[in-house]
């Protein structure tokens, strides 16, 4: 293990191939970002960013067979990409655990609450029955459950979809990750239980000095919670920085251009713009910047050339060559 | 749809196995100058590749030609076994997407029908039928059907129970769209891919079991050469001429694994691409 | 303000009835309580709810897919709905079309684009010629071109597979158009394009639209009045402004405060 002790997750020149029908087919390019301890680092995208792959490439959750790895993707030093099986189990679920986009799938339909944090906790820990039951309540009253004790005895499907992405934290986080991946865990959550569940990751990022790395496509949401965002677009990582930079002052034409198409309040028959065209099929990597054909600002230099990353403020890198200033 | 899809193993080898048999049965006639019921008995018993004489897969205890009979057997076997599986694939399919299309009584009330069906053991229920009713062509086919068209139904009734609430039929009910119309335009087209991967299987093992009733004396009248009659004939020969019942066998064989992996090269055709949603 | 009213709903209430199953008593649950709405002829009017308000459920109602326990239904001086007479136009006949939420299922894969199109004026008979002619119209309308009609649904994106759906909807030439969370499934970058298509329709058609969603910040933008459902029962009414900038009641206030924003 090497490295600074603070940084939980780290990619470096990190390139993500899927195999499929005997084709390889690059997902993400080229992609660098830290991620350090007790820090909430969102992840935004669209479809085709390549942000879950990434997700899902950092617990190493698709057989090697499926994904390849090029470049590092590290979690507390340890390389993802080339650490055997066995490194791998042991840092799932307890240095680093996951919670997902739709929580009754995640969910074991046959198994109370309380026994699927408990089989968290067995396949980490050997506690006493006893403190294997505290620690249940514990984690329960964690994200805001008045009654543990009534809630440890439910099923899933007795369960709110809020209810249910709680009990899943409360399941990641039986055995005190250092990492929690968050992939688009509010999305399909009305809008008042999204923030109950946000507001709950905050407070545990604070408690217990936990790193969330939150992938989403929502930026209003993340503006509010997180403390650095990556912008990733069509498998590239368009910009990274400290939030209140990224959403303050964009240095990218695509931070800039997804800011300004979010809908806000309309004042009479003013139109707000969105972006022509679509995003990039992950089949068709073509050269120079994956924006160019929708930047308003593209010069054609752009369109050829191999962008490199750039600093673009105090906290800002951002990978254009004509980044806004 | 590249067409790399096709120069995959499963293809090539499907394709040609089963092409060589249908060419066989098709065309196989021309290939030897005799006919399969001609009986030549100096000729009896005469060993594969005599070229000379045109025995190509030698001649049975009647000195009747193996080959000209594999190739007619191959045109009753083939015959025989499409027939039960358009027949079962169209009522399966019908049963099965009105089923799970309406729901309700009428989908309880058919499911119950189903498991009454699929109760009996098959070639049990088949050797009754034929013992009972008789020994044709008609109930051969019968038997042969009287089960099988319940895989699709199953599999058609679990995809329509999934499309019926799907957005594109609920577009279609509020644009007028009747039941008819529906099952027609929206449920059936989209099952259809799936049913015909069932019936590729269904082939492969519709030639089984007439072959298997033919065996027994079961099957089409006896006398008619087909694979599994030949089979039993070649019985009593095996060891002193082995060409009578191992070129039926081999038949049978290589028909069924080529329909196999066609089937299973359908079947990967047609599943989904779930890798691209991890995107 | 003077706007006449294009579509009337009176007193709308629906329960769904769960039937009794093993071991289970047969329970009902309410979705509409008694719900009047009058919807201007070309505004957008937003019905804002979370999940369980019942606002999906309004909608179906609306397009004639749901039959409500009571109340009426009138669109215009006609009337659709009507329980107490037994008067239940089918949704074929009122001249009010729905889009829907899911690019994926909204569309046969297995349909041609000038038949998904079509489909509705084949159904009330038009004939072949003149659906080309006006499949090709709509399809010029949400921006997509006449060689589009040959092609299959999985050969376009997912903000152009909404765009056919609302060809699909306008190509009937509806008075009212119900729309399902259109927006909710796509990218960010494209919702805003569908968005303003929608805007556009509703300016060149003179369409009412009813528009059933719980993204706020999408009713912001797009609809000029707003409705906001809670459990069944409308919680609050008003102009999008005015309920934005000063909600009265503690369910809207909750809510809009949850909404994050920039």
């Amino acid at each position: 293990m090497t490295g600074d002790p603070d940084i939980i997750l780290e990619a470096r020149n990190l390139s993500l191939f899927l195999r499929q029908d005997g084709a390889e087919l690059k997902v993400v390019d080229d992609v660098s970002f830290r991620v350090a301890r007790g820090e909430f680092f969102a992840l935004i995208g669209e479809s085709g960013s390549g942000k879950t792959t990434i997700a899902k490439a950092v617990m190493r959750l698709l057989p090697t067979g499926k994904l390849r790895i090029a470049g590092s993707l590290s979690v507390t030093g340890i390389d993802v990409a080339r650490a055997p099986e066995q490194a791998m189990r042991k840092l799932r679920g307890q240095a680093m655990s996951m919670i997902f986009q739709e929580p009754m799938t995640s969910l074991n339909p046959i198994m109370t609450v309380a026994a699927q944090i408990d089989e968290a906790l067995q396949t980490h820990q050997s506690l006493s029955s006893a403190a294997r039951h505290a620690r249940i309540m514990q984690l329960l009253s964690d994200v805001r459950f008045d009654k543990p004790e009534q809630v440890s005895a439910q099923y899933p499907h007795e369960l709110s979809g809020g209810m249910r992405q709680r009990v899943m934290i409360a399941i990641a986080l039986a055995n005190d990750p250092l990492l929690l991946i968050a992939d688009e865990p509010t999305t399909a959550l009305d809008v008042t239980i999204q923030q109950e569940v946000l507001e709950i990751l905050v407070r545990l990022q604070g408690k217990y000095r936990l790193s969330v790395f939150f992938i989403s496509h929502d930026l209003a949401l993340v503006n509010r919670y997180a403390n650095r965002i990556g912008v990733l677009y069509g498998g590239v990582l368009m910009e990274t920085g400290s939030t209140a930079d990224v959403i303050g002052r964009p240095a990218h034409p695509y931070t800039e251009a997804l800011l300004a198409c979010m809908p806000r309040l309309r004042e009479g028959t003013a139109r707000q713009a969105g972006i022509e065209g679509n995003v990039p099929r992950v089949d068709d990597w073509f050269d120079g910047c994956r924006f160019a054909q929708r930047c308003t600002h593209v010069h054609p230099e752009c369109r050829s050339t191999r962008i490199d990353i750039s600093a673009a403020g105090p906290t800002q890198s951002v990978r254009c060559l004509h980044p806004l200033s | 749809m590249n067409a790399r899809k096709f120069l995959q193993i499963k293809f090539l080898v499907g394709t040609l196995c089963v092409g060589t048999i249908v060419t066989m049965a098709l065309a196989g006639q021309f290939l030897t100058p005799h006919d399969p019921e001609e009986q030549n008995l100096i000729a009896s018993l005469q060993p594969p590749f005599d070229f000379a004489e045109g025995y190509i897969f030698g001649t049975d205890q009647l000195g009747r030609d193996i080959f000209a009979r594999m190739v007619s057997g191959a045109r009753v076997s083939l015959m025989i076994a499409g027939s039960v599986v358009m027949i079962s694939g169209v009522a399966g399919v019908l049963i099965g997407t009105t089923s799970g299309f309406f729901g309700g009584w009428r989908d309880v009330a058919l499911q119950k029908v189903v498991e009454t069906f699929w109760a009996f053991p098959p070639i049990l229920l088949a050797i009754a039928i034929v013992s009972l009713f008789g020994q044709n062509l008609p109930n051969l086919i019968i038997a042969l059907t009287i089960q099988r068209w319940i895989p699709y139904a199953r599999l058609t009734r679990a995809q329509a129970l999934t499309l019926r609430s799907r957005d594109f039929v609920l577009a279609s009910m509020i644009m007028g769209g009747g039941t008819a119309w529906i099952l027609r335009r929206h449920i059936i087209p989209n099952v259809v891919a799936s049913a015909v991967v069932v019936a590729t299987f269904s082939m492969a093992t519709a030639i089984i079991a007439e072959a298997s009733l033919s065996f027994l004396g079961l099957g089409v009248p006896p006398g008619t050469a087909t694979w599994g009659a030949m089979l039993a004939d070649g019985r009593s020969y095996i060891t002193r001429a082995w060409w009578l019942a191992v070129f039926p066998g081999l038949g049978i064989f290589v028909t069924v694994i080529g329909l196999n992996l066609l089937g299973d090269w359908l079947r990967d055709l047609f599943d989904p691409k779930a890798d691209l949603n991890l995107v | 303000m003077d706007e006449p009213v294009a579509l009337r709903l009176s007193g709308i209430s629906k329960t769904f009835m769960t039937p009794a199953g093993f071991l289970k008593p047969a329970y009902r649950t309410p979705a509409l309580k008694d719900i009047s709405i009058d919807v201007r002829a070309s505004e957008i009017l937003a019905i804002v709810g979370e999940s369980g308000s019942g606002k999906t459920t309004l909608g179906r109602i609306a397009v004639g897919l749901e039959k409500p326990d009571s109340g009426t239904v009138h669109l215009g001086e006609r009337i659709l709905v009507d329980r107490s007479r037994g008067i239940h136009v089918p949704a074929s006949k009122r001249g009010i079309s729905m889009i829907f939420q899911d690019p994926t299922s909204s569309l046969n894969p297995r349909m041609r684009v000038r038949d998904i199109v079509g489909e509705g004026l084949r159904l009330a008979g038009v004939g072949r010629r003149e659906i080309s002619e006006r499949a090709a119209n709509a399809l010029a309308l949400v921006g997509l071109r006449t060689e589009d009609l040959e092609r299959y649904p999985h050969q376009f994106s997912g903000g152009q597979r909404q765009r056919i759906g609302i060809a699909r909807a306008i190509v009937m030439e509806p008075a009212v158009l119900v729309a399902d969370e259109p927006v909710s499934s796509l990218d960010v970058s494209v919702q805003m394009q569908v968005l303003n298509l929608i805007l556009d329709i509703r300016d060149k058609l003179k369409l009412t639209v009813l528009f059933v969603t719980h993204n706020i910040a999408v009713v912001e933008y797009l609809c000029d009045r707003m409705v906001v459902l809670s459990r069944g029962e409308i919680v609050e009414r008003g102009s999008t402004h005015a309920v934005i900038q000063a909600p009265q009641h503690a369910y809207t206030q909750r809510l809009l405060q949850a909404v994050p924003r920039l």
